[in-house]
């Protein structure tokens, strides 16, 4: 049977929920016709606005609520209602704006917001997309066992190349040495490493050959191997790493822009009402 | 050849050092990782050939680095040293030392590997982006601190704190500027760093106080004091005056407002007589005129569809139909011309109406009209004045004429009474055709006059001129933006022979061009304000009474 994911959550409640409110809002939205036009001011702007700064307070109540074994609601269902209703979010607090934007508090409030909910449907991508690459990528390996096998190999290959010449323990040592797995948050994040000591290693062993003796042919085929094996099992940990990155990455942003909205959010409701 | 007594010290499982001999001999003694070499120092830090150890001709042995290679002597890089007992030389991670003979070798020589290497070598990165030291905690708090304080902090002190608001205020710093909600009309735009100027109180509404210490002469909608407080004891003037929405909702030119009251007038106030009303295109009553309707000189307003009351008494007798008639019409100069209505209704400086008619301007403007004396005399016409100042004008006249004759004759009591009594007569005569006979040059012409004997100075009363200027005082209707009509497209009196005719359009004429709140293709949209303004109950003067002067 296969596993019903939080966005189906009691057969999609919350999305009936939030469709619900985004067709109310447009409906009232289209027929209220106020004499100055449509604002924030009007009984169906702080209506619209009240729901938005709700939901939006109900939604950073996530952050509380998964850093506790108790309250209200299982995990499943918050989840669900997070995605769903901040999704709402775009239709109530932009017919609240009425469109109308500036270079104050109040669009940055709105901004943050639309900010927060961009970050948040990464997020939503990154969930369902990144776990089963992480799967599949480290199979029945773990992070660690990869950088033990790494190990392994890297002692061999120490071995393996004691006897070779100078130019090939150099390139061995350089790839043992030199190679990075892991690093900044820019090494983490990207897929691609051309400058991979470990490839160039693999790249010139292949044509260094040719000029081995005879002797030495047997040996050089053996680090061979052992740089190829190598170059895969580095790929493999700085994948997971990758897609351990782009699964998390997007929380750097959504939270602490969720806590910056959460004070725009304040300083705009402060400023409505300070200057009534 | 050199015989070399060779000692390996490496360690055994409990950390203690355990000593390998064995002997060697060889011309040259080579030092490196590769198998060939006598002393083969297995690490691949060590080069495949990196030093070699040889006899010199003073038979000292000397230890050599190979090409591009270094060895380290008792902590000096070097390339060639002799050998000395005691010394201490660093290949790679092996140290080798010179010990002292024990037997018949040339030199012995132990090596240790120093620097094992660890088993995992790789270097140790970060792996998940917490351990780069990136933090969500941090910027979120930075960035809830930054907001805070701009958009919270510094405005609201900036508003409570004197000292702060000026200082701000002198660098041209107003640090409530970010918290404006929207565009300001253009008539506050000045107030837009002054925001204290109307939110006088913090978290309180805008009062109509703020409001009135600048429009200190804003009329109420209502004339009795006492009745308009009652009716808009709940009504502030941000109701419906709201800033921080550009003109637009300063001044709000919707229905919305007066119908709320005026849609069900009697739930508002139940002795009222105005009729409900929702709108200009379905139950707007019938325009109500203000007019002299009688001899009395009151105004009266009378509606339009009570067409029996529509009877005007200005005190003047007028036809249109005969002025627009051309054979009827005479110049001065003999010639018949086309009058306009333009010639005699001159617009007003503003376009909006017309300027007041008076004789001078709208009568004599061609010369068509003036006072003639009996006989004519050259020059001279009688002044368009009161009945005073005609009398004044012919005595004076006539007494200076008679006077100028009895010069002429020579002066004695006898001529003097003649020229008096003639001066008398040709008074008595001119007033009597000006107040009494009909046709043209004649006061009687235009206005209506009653005998007066018992005042022998005046003897003709010539009555009151009403000239109606504000048919429709309540509302307003701007001529220039109904330029592109004929003017008697909406006033007929192409045939109208009266002075007491009512030219006034009516609501169904209005209704032709004009639709209403809705919105419509080929109509106008029209609102309460297109033609009424809610503050304007001052009585404008209906008419004009001109009296003649």
């Amino acid at each position: 049977m296969r596993s019903r994911s939080f966005l189906e959550y009691r057969n999609f409640l919350y999305l009936k929920l939030s469709l619900l409110l985004m067709i109310a809002a447009i409906v009232a939205y289209i027929l209220h016709s106020p004499a100055i036009g449509a604002y924030g001011g009007t009984w169906l702007g702080y209506v619209l606005g009240t729901m938005s700064a709700a939901i939006v307070c109900l939604l950073l109540w996530l952050g509380v609520r998964k850093r506790s074994y108790f309250g209200a609601g299982t995990m499943q269902g918050w989840l669900s209602a997070h995605v769903y209703l901040g999704l709402s979010l775009i239709v109530l607090a932009t017919l609240h704006s009425s469109f109308q934007f500036g270079w104050n508090v109040h669009t940055l409030a709105y901004v943050l917001m639309m900010m927060v909910i961009l970050s948040g449907f990464y997020g939503l991508y990154a969930y369902f997309r990144f776990p089963h690459l992480l799967t599949e990528n480290l199979s029945e390996d773990s992070f660690e066992s990869l950088l033990q096998e790494i190990s392994k190999l890297d002692k061999l290959a120490r071995v393996s190349a004691l006897h070779l010449p100078d130019e090939i323990i150099a390139l061995t040592n350089n790839a043992i040495y030199n190679t990075r797995i892991g690093g900044t948050v820019r090494e983490q994040m990207r897929s691609q490493h051309p400058d991979c000591p470990t490839t160039l290693a693999v790249k010139k062993l292949h044509g260094l050959s040719k000029t081995l003796p005879m002797a030495q042919i047997k040996t050089h085929r053996e680090l061979y191997t052992l740089m190829l094996r190598r170059e895969t099992l580095v790929a493999r940990a700085r994948r997971d790493i990758m897609l351990r990155a782009r699964l998390s990455g997007w929380l750097f942003v959504h939270v602490p822009l969720s806590i910056a909205l959460l004070a725009a959010l304040t300083a705009h409701v402060t400023a409505i009402f300070f200057y009534w | 050849m050199i015989h070399c007594l060779l000692i390996q010290i490496t360690q055994n499982s409990r950390g203690q050092a355990e000593r390998q001999e064995r002997e060697i001999s060889s011309d040259r003694l080579t030092l490196g990782r590769g198998a060939d070499c006598k002393i083969h120092l297995a690490d691949h830090r060590v080069a495949l050939h990196h030093a070699s150890i040889q006899q010199g001709d003073d038979d000292k042995l000397y230890i050599s680095a190979e090409p591009s290679r270094t060895i380290e002597v008792d902590g000096h890089l070097e390339e060639v040293a002799t050998l000395t007992i005691g010394m201490r030389i660093m290949i790679g991670p092996y140290a080798l030392r010179v010990e002292a003979l024990e037997g018949n070798e040339h030199i012995t020589l132990s090596y240790e590997l120093m620097n094992n290497l660890p088993d995992t070598i790789q270097p140790k990165l970060a792996t998940s982006l917490f351990a780069t030291g990136l933090s969500m905690r941090k910027p979120a708090m930075w960035l809830a601190a930054i907001i805070t304080l701009i958009f919270v902090v510094l405005p609201i002190s900036y508003t409570l704190n004197p000292w702060l608001h000026k200082t701000a205020q002198s660098i041209h710093l107003p640090m409530n500027v970010p918290l404006n909600a929207g565009h300001m009309s253009p008539g506050h735009l000045a107030l837009s760093t002054k925001c204290d100027t109307c939110h006088q109180k913090p978290f309180m509404a805008v009062s109509d106080q703020a409001c009135e210490n600048c429009h200190k002469s804003v009329s109420h909608h209502i004339a009795q004091s006492a009745l308009h407080a009652k009716v808009f004891k709940n009504v502030r003037c941000t109701t419906c005056h709201m800033d921080h929405r550009g003109q637009k909702g300063l001044i709000r030119k919707d229905s919305q407002q007066c119908v709320s009251c005026h849609g069900n007038i009697k739930k508002i106030y139940g002795e009222s007589k105005l009729k409900d009303i929702h709108d200009f295109s379905s139950d707007h009553p019938a325009f109500k005129l203000s007019f002299k309707a009688g001899p009395d000189g009151l105004t009266t307003r009378v509606a339009q569809n009570e067409k029996s009351k529509l009877v005007e008494h200005s005190g003047l007798k007028f036809s249109h139909e005969e002025h627009f008639d051309k054979a009827l019409i005479q110049t001065p100069s003999g010639h018949s011309r086309d009058i306009d209505c333009a010639d005699c209704h001159i617009p007003n400086d503003a376009g909006t109406g017309f300027k007041p008619m008076t004789m001078p301007l709208t009568c004599q403007q061609s010369k068509c009209h003036s006072l003639q004396l009996t006989p004519p005399i050259e020059g001279r016409v009688v002044p368009h004045a009161s009945e005073k100042v005609v009398m004044t004008y012919l005595r004076e006249m006539f007494a200076s004429r008679a006077i100028n004759e009895a010069d002429k004759n020579g002066l004695n009591a006898n001529a003097l009474e003649k020229v008096r009594q003639s001066a008398q007569a040709q008074t008595n005569s001119n007033a009597k055709a000006l107040f009494t006979k009909e046709g043209e040059g004649t006061c009687l012409e235009c206005h209506e006059i009653t005998a007066n004997p018992k005042n022998r100075e005046t003897p003709w009363k010539v009555a009151a001129v009403h000239v109606t200027e504000h048919w429709l005082p309540k509302s307003r209707f701007p001529h220039d933006k109904h330029s592109t009509a004929k003017c008697s497209s909406c006033h007929d009196v192409m045939h109208s022979d009266k002075s007491s005719d009512i030219a006034m359009p009516t609501i169904a004429k209005c209704r032709e061009c004009h639709v209403g709140s809705k919105q419509a293709q080929t109509l106008v949209s029209s609102t309460c304000n297109t033609c009424h303004s809610f503050h304007d109950v001052k009585a404008k003067p209906t008419h004009k009474t001109a009296r003649a002067e």
